[in-house]
């Protein structure tokens, strides 16, 4: 049995491993990447108020940091005030760094995040934790609390839609393109 | 298209996100680390341990102060309201958690007897309360309150119309005063369909 010291220094080991990843994945799903500082620290304080609920395999805390996540940016923030402080450095360095970006990809980025808003949210969503994220249908299953059976049913309607959608919307760009260079 | 097409597309439309990865990586094992060490397990140790001294203090003072200290202890230890409810809505169910805390007034000083006695009655009401006598319920948000949970899913609204019950309790039995500040959390977690 652990100590509940060694209890926290597993919890502190996973959220600063996991903390990079996670923030990722909230910037790829905000309008505005401060607004990722903000549900990383609440994720962070809904997992310690849970610490009692850490599953002891590495990769399965892993995802259950992700499903934690998933729940927090499901809900919306309502970070409390202690958190919104902590992450005040993070949020500004995301703001500065949002100034500094070029997107050579751009056109192909809004075709993409076009064809995603067609879907239902939890279609767009278990595409987005396996093309973005990286998990495995699987893995993404389990980070949305659904069967495996369930993703695997709406990953193939999500992959239909987006095969018609994406083919539309890659004519149209390049018919636009196409008539700029000439 | 094809199937490597469309995963060649998802796959570039990811967005960049951010220009500077490394400072951001290190800001977010920076928040971790900040987070751990404000960890609300750390903290409640420290509270017990903080609050046991107090107790043995009253102790030594009287006989009063004898029968206030273990309910002082628990009022305390954890959030002053807490309660959690399952919904289950178009065949989803949710588990939904609601903890209501009276903190220091950051602007108040901490030896301020004032809103020391304020802060005292304000945690002793909170704990009172009984979870079960409060039924969600959606007519009692505000219009203000229902414009924010509008996109939010229906059992967001159902919890957090448990804390504007609370609430309302607490702001009618005139407790919201000098010292006070109170601090919610909410969440929900979806257990899926099937």
């Amino acid at each position: 049995m652990r100590t509940t010291d060694a209890a926290h220094r597993t919890m502190s080991d996973l959220h600063e491993a996991v903390a990079p990843d996670l923030l990722r994945y909230f910037v790829r799903r905000v309008t505005s990447p401060e607004d990722a500082a903000d549900l990383l620290a609440e994720s962070f304080y809904v997992a310690w108020r849970k610490k009692s609920r850490l599953p002891v395999d590495a990769n399965e805390q892993r995802m259950w940091m992700f499903a934690i996540a998933h729940n927090v940016l499901r809900n919306g923030m309502r970070a409390a005030r202690r958190q919104a402080a902590l992450a005040a450095e993070l949020r500004e360095a995301l703001a500065v760094s949002r100034g500094d970006i070029h997107d050579p990809e751009a056109g192909v980025r809004d075709l993409v995040r076009d064809a995603l808003a067609t879907l239902p949210a939890d279609q767009a969503e278990l595409v987005r934790l396996i093309h973005w994220d990286g998990f495995t249908l699987i893995e993404a299953a389990r980070v949305m609390s659904v069967k495996e059976s369930t993703a695997r049913g709406r990953y193939q309607r999500a992959r239909l839609t987006l095969r018609v959608s994406l083919a539309e919307s890659v004519g149209d760009f390049s018919a636009q393109v196409t008539s700029k260079v000439r | 298209m094809t199937d490597d097409e469309v995963d060649l597309l998802l796959e570039a439309g990811a967005p960049v996100g951010t220009s500077d990865a490394d400072a951001l990586d290190s800001g977010a094992r920076r928040l971790a680390r900040s987070m751990a060490a404000e960890a609300p397990g750390s903290l409640r140790v420290h509270r017990i341990k903080m609050l046991i001294g107090s107790v043995v203090a009253l102790l030594l003072v009287g006989g009063t102060a004898a029968t206030a200290g273990p309910a002082v202890l628990t009022l305390f230890a954890e959030p002053e309201f807490a309660d959690s409810r399952t919904f289950t809505i178009d065949g989803r169910t949710t588990s939904c958690s609601i903890t209501i805390q009276v903190v220091k007034d950051s602007l108040v000083r901490a030896d301020d007897p004032r809103a020391r006695d304020n802060i005292y009655a304000a945690r002793e009401f909170l704990h009172n309360i009984d979870s079960a006598t409060i039924e969600p319920d959606l007519s009692v948000l505000s219009e203000n309150e229902r414009e924010i949970t509008k996109d939010m899913p229906e059992e967001n609204a159902l919890i957090q119309s448990v804390g504007v019950q609370v609430m309302d309790r607490f702001y009618d039995a005139g407790l919201f005063r000098y010292g006070v500040s109170i601090e919610g959390h909410l969440e929900c977690d979806d257990e899926g369909t099937e």
